[in-house]
């Protein structure tokens, strides 16, 4: 497994401290987070449709992580990253690293790395708890998989397809907005980040 | 990010061929082409052990093809 020294920021601090980006999560750090997570989001659920708030349920309260490593852990096209901080998992992403092309014009047959899920733990995310431990840990999964992108010859560019309530994130990132894709995932609207967007991402960082 | 360990492939001259013309249709390295190729293997042989079919569909005829 291997791992690098990044950075988050603790809210309630506003102090950036160190956490472990690791770049091949294994099964049981997947499954330790799994149990962990859906705990949270379980009672964040029963409170918010006791509220009668069903409508601010999170998009993403069915994913299963422990299914996807059981799917995708061991294959080589799939890349499961995580950070790790206070010995608990604070987010995770699957990219996939099969030849896609960009959908942006002038970048045809480029190829993007597609990030397939991104989550931050439930106790980072406002909205299912009062106050939020972590931030900045999408950001910093979003530049590891940059960094993948440029380790395999992208030069930087990413695709994904994102849940209507991350939409604004992935446009905050700097992610160009390719319109509602009418033909795959859920009619997600999908998203890519260029190879200029990348650098100007990174450096904002 | 990750471990690599270097690996001598032998390839004959329609081999070196294909690889040199896939490397400079995508703009990448050779051994980008050769890590993709690999990963698209794996990936299709799995699929395929789990009871799935490798179709192409022509776009224009609707026409499908079972390549595996």
């Amino acid at each position: 497994m291997s791992s690098n020294l990044v950075y988050i920021k603790k809210r309630s601090t506003q102090e950036l401290v160190p956490a472990i980006l690791l770049t091949r999560v294994t099964i049981k750090q997947v499954e330790i987070t799994q149990i962990a997570w859906q705990k949270v989001l379980d009672e964040a659920i029963e409170e918010l449709r006791a509220k009668g708030l069903t409508k601010d349920l999170p998009e993403h309260h069915g994913w299963n992580w422990r299914t996807k490593h059981k799917k995708y852990g061991r294959k080589a096209a799939y890349r499961f990253l995580g950070i790790e901080c206070e010995q608990k998992i604070q987010g995770l992403m699957l990219l996939n690293t099969i030849y896609r092309p960009s959908h942006i014009s002038n970048q045809k047959e480029k190829q993007i790395i597609y990030g397939m899920f991104l989550e931050s733990a439930p106790w980072n995310i406002s909205g299912i708890v009062n106050s939020p431990k972590y931030s900045l840990v999408g950001s910093v999964l979003l530049a590891a998989a940059v960094r993948i992108s440029e380790e395999e010859e992208c030069e930087g560019r990413i695709g994904l397809h994102s849940l209507k309530q991350s939409e604004n994130f992935y446009k905050d990132c700097g992610m160009t907005d390719l319109g509602i894709d009418q033909l795959n995932e859920n009619k997600l609207r999908y998203f890519e980040l260029t190879t200029s967007a990348a650098k100007a991402f990174l450096a904002r960082r | 990010m990750v471990d690599k360990k270097p690996v001598i492939v032998p390839l004959n001259d329609l081999e070196t061929e294909a690889l040199e013309e896939l490397a400079k249709k995508k703009d990448v390295s050779k051994v980008a082409v050769m890590r993709q190729a690999l990963r698209l293997y794996q990936l299709i042989e799995n699929r395929i052990a789990e009871g799935e079919k490798l179709i192409f569909e022509d776009k224009k005829s609707r026409k499908e093809v079972l390549m595996l």
